[in-house]
């Protein structure tokens, strides 16, 4: 059979878009995969993009020490005589939101990615996310106080100073059970130290639970890693706790 | 008086200090970390799971009689980076722990290391 000039221009046009269609799939897969996580960038401020991972292993109560000789009393008063908190956990006993500082002495990663006016930063405990806005503003005054407070952040030199302000008074501060107020105040400063390295010096201000501001250093190192997903829920807590939990815990011979 | 208050808060304060670094996510004070205890036995199950992942393991002891052990383990999240997978252990597979016993005397622990039936040693750390 014969086509006409018209059958084969519209085939001609048709090969034509499925083949841009198919370069463009195979352009935006290419595009996808670079750059590589972590790879230094030409811009202008330092990159501390990437999945890191903080040093020590096992969940930190790396504030504990510091904070021991500026606690209030009525902070000293949520810690028996053998210095565990008499408070429930928060996170462990109903998964609520492990907030900003103690998410930080976390053992499972933390993604940071760049985007315009803001820095997001990932969580693999709980897939939980910040926003870090960098684009001038300011605290909103009367904030509600939330679980994840306010974050802006600017650069000062080669270091990302992220300042927090506007929590609730639902979290703890590390995994130790320090107490917070709304009044806490948290400055997180990131520095590449070199491609593979970062430091934070973690600083909390609260002064209706402490004397003064004190600080903590944590050094994190950079994975090639996708972040995971690890969920606090209360059914895997209760099956925990019914399995491993209570049987450990009980009073010998009972 | 005053003297007593001071030497007060620094014994609180020690005890405070000796006892944080024991303390984690679910309590390991759980456990004797100056125990370590080398078992072998038959996987009966092993759930890969969160909040911790659990190897319970069917060992016989001195007198012949079966006892039903439950190790905790870190994540599949932590797990993955230490070289383990969903398919590491199934049950059956014949498997020796070192494990931190529980200090209350139930057959409970937490995993160091295990030893597959083919040599092959893995850690709760990353590799």
């Amino acid at each position: 059979m014969r086509q006409s000039p018209r059958h084969w221009l519209v085939a001609f046009v048709l090969a034509s878009a499925a083949l841009l269609a198919f370069s463009g799939v195979a352009f935006a897969q290419n595009e996808s995969r670079t750059p590589v996580p972590g790879t230094p960038t030409p811009a202008s401020t330092p990159d501390i993009s990437g999945v890191w991972l903080g040093d020590g292993g096992n969940n930190r109560p790396l504030l504990l020490q510091p904070a021991l000789p500026l606690m209030l009393p009525w902070v000293k008063a949520k810690f028996n005589s053998q210095g565990v908190a008499t408070d429930l956990d928060p996170f462990v006993e109903s998964c609520e939101p492990l907030g900003v500082s103690r998410v930080l002495l976390e053992n499972t990663p933390l993604k940071i990615v760049p985007a315009s006016g803001e820095v997001v930063i990932f969580y693999e405990r709980n897939h939980d996310f910040r926003e870090i806005y960098t684009d001038g503003r300011q605290h909103p005054k009367d904030l509600d106080p939330s679980w994840w407070g306010h974050s802006i952040g600017r650069w000062d030199g080669n270091t990302f100073v992220v300042d927090t302000v506007g929590f609730n008074d639902k979290t703890w501060v590390d995994w130790a059970g320090l107490p917070h107020t709304e009044a806490l105040h948290l400055v997180e400063r990131y520095q590449r130290v070199d491609h593979d390295t970062m430091r934070l010096d973690l600083t909390v201000d609260d002064p209706k639970a402490y004397t003064q501001p004190f600080t903590v250093k944590r050094m994190f190192t950079l994975k090639i890693w996708d972040i995971g997903e690890d969920i606090c829920t209360h059914s895997t807590e209760q099956h925990f706790k019914q399995e491993i939990v209570q049987p450990a815990t009980v009073p010998p011979g009972k | 008086m005053k003297i007593k208050l001071v030497s007060h808060s620094l014994v609180i304060f020690g005890l405070l200090a000796i006892s944080a670094p024991a303390f984690a996510h679910h309590g390991t004070t759980a456990y004797d970390p100056q125990r370590k205890v080398t078992m072998k036995g038959t996987v009966a199950n092993f759930e890969w799971t969160n909040p911790h992942s659990q190897i319970h393991l069917d060992v016989t002891d001195d007198q012949g009689k079966v006892v039903h052990w439950n190790f905790e383990a870190q994540p599949p999240n932590i797990l993955i980076h230490a070289g383990w997978t969903r398919e590491t252990l199934k049950p059956g597979d014949q498997l020796t722990v070192v494990v931190n016993p529980a200090k209350n005397g139930s057959p409970i622990g937490i995993i160091q290391k295990i030893v597959l039936a083919n040599g092959q040693e893995l850690t709760m750390t990353e590799k």
